[in-house]
């Protein structure tokens, strides 16, 4: 590109000046390419990777809360009832006066604890957060032994453990 | 001929006009990889620390299992390996257990067993321990 205009007497200082190649242009494209690309790899990785991380520690997160509520109750239960409907069970405690209900919230995907005391509910805690299907979680018992099955799940991620409870109260 | 103050304006910004050094084109990259560099390291950093929560989580819930299976299970006098029934484990994690015994001394392994037993849960991953948990067995 010229910008000088001899006729007219510029400086000829002006006419030694050059733009650049189409080379140069180029090249420059090429590497503003490059770059660009390596910028938005790792953006669109930074994303896929907190929301990858942000799933694993709410399903890991479910089963943390569940099993230690779970371990508690089942430290003062005796026994285990199992339920119907929504209701997985409720662990007893040697005399009944004191129940934890286990259930299922459709709406909210939720495992749901209640405690009930002499027949009146007392507390509602949501134990995990990630439950898909009601038939996520499973209890089941062999004598004072309690086996409980957990699928949490969250975007991708899906995590399963059984977990062993042994109800000791006499 | 006269200069018009378009060609004064033009010479003046042609006279100052100096392309970006090379130096300048360096710095420039070392700025921009330098800032891509700690999103790396960021991302890096990010996914150890939800590896290192899932080995706890999942650990944990295993040595709790097998905890959970001994206090479940009859007490057993010299128990060996496969005395106590085992956790089913979760495949790439190991859990092994130690058993100590009462006796007048103290808690020392290998003692007479006189019905009260300490045991230690270890669960570990790739060679490393990740959680290890103690509690107490008493033939009552």
């Amino acid at each position: 590109m010229n910008r000088t205009c001899k006729t007219r007497g510029v400086d000829p200082n002006l006419s030694q000046e050059q733009g650049t190649s189409l080379v140069e242009v180029l090249v420059a494209m090429g590497i503003s390419v490059i770059v660009f690309g390596v910028i938005t790899t790792a953006m669109v990785q930074f994303m896929l990777v907190t929301r990858w991380g942000n799933s694993q520690l709410q399903i890991t997160n479910d089963i943390q809360v569940a099993s230690l509520w779970l371990g508690r109750d089942a430290l003062e239960a005796s026994s285990f009832t199992a339920g119907t409907g929504n209701v997985y069970g409720i662990l007893n405690w040697p005399d009944s006066s004191n129940q934890f209900r286990y259930s299922y919230d459709a709406l909210e995907q939720a495992l749901i604890r209640e405690h009930i005391e002499d027949g009146s509910l007392l507390t509602t805690h949501t134990v995990a957060r990630y439950i898909s299907d009601q038939n996520d979680v499973s209890f089941s018992t062999a004598g004072s032994l309690l086996t409980v099955s957990i699928t949490s799940t969250s975007g991708d991620e899906i995590k399963s453990v059984d977990i062993e409870f042994s109800m000791r109260a006499r | 001929m006269k200069y018009s103050s378009t060609d004064h304006l033009l010479q003046k910004i042609a006279r100052n006009e100096k392309g970006a050094t090379l130096v300048e084109e360096l710095t420039t990259l070392a700025i921009i990889s330098f800032g891509l560099v700690i999103l790396v390291a960021m991302i890096t950093t990010g996914v150890i620390g939800v590896r290192t929560v899932d080995d706890k989580v999942l650990a944990e819930s295993l040595a709790r299992s097998q905890l959970e299976l001994i206090k479940d299970a009859a007490y057993e006098y010299d128990p060996g390996p496969t005395s106590y029934p085992s956790v089913t484990p979760i495949s790439g994690y190991i859990v092994s257990l130690s058993i100590e015994y009462w006796d007048s001394g103290g808690i020392a392994s290998p003692q007479i067993d006189n019905g009260l037993q300490k045991i230690t849960v270890t669960v570990s991953t790739g060679g490393t321990d990740i959680v290890q948990t103690a509690s107490f067995k008493v033939d009552r």
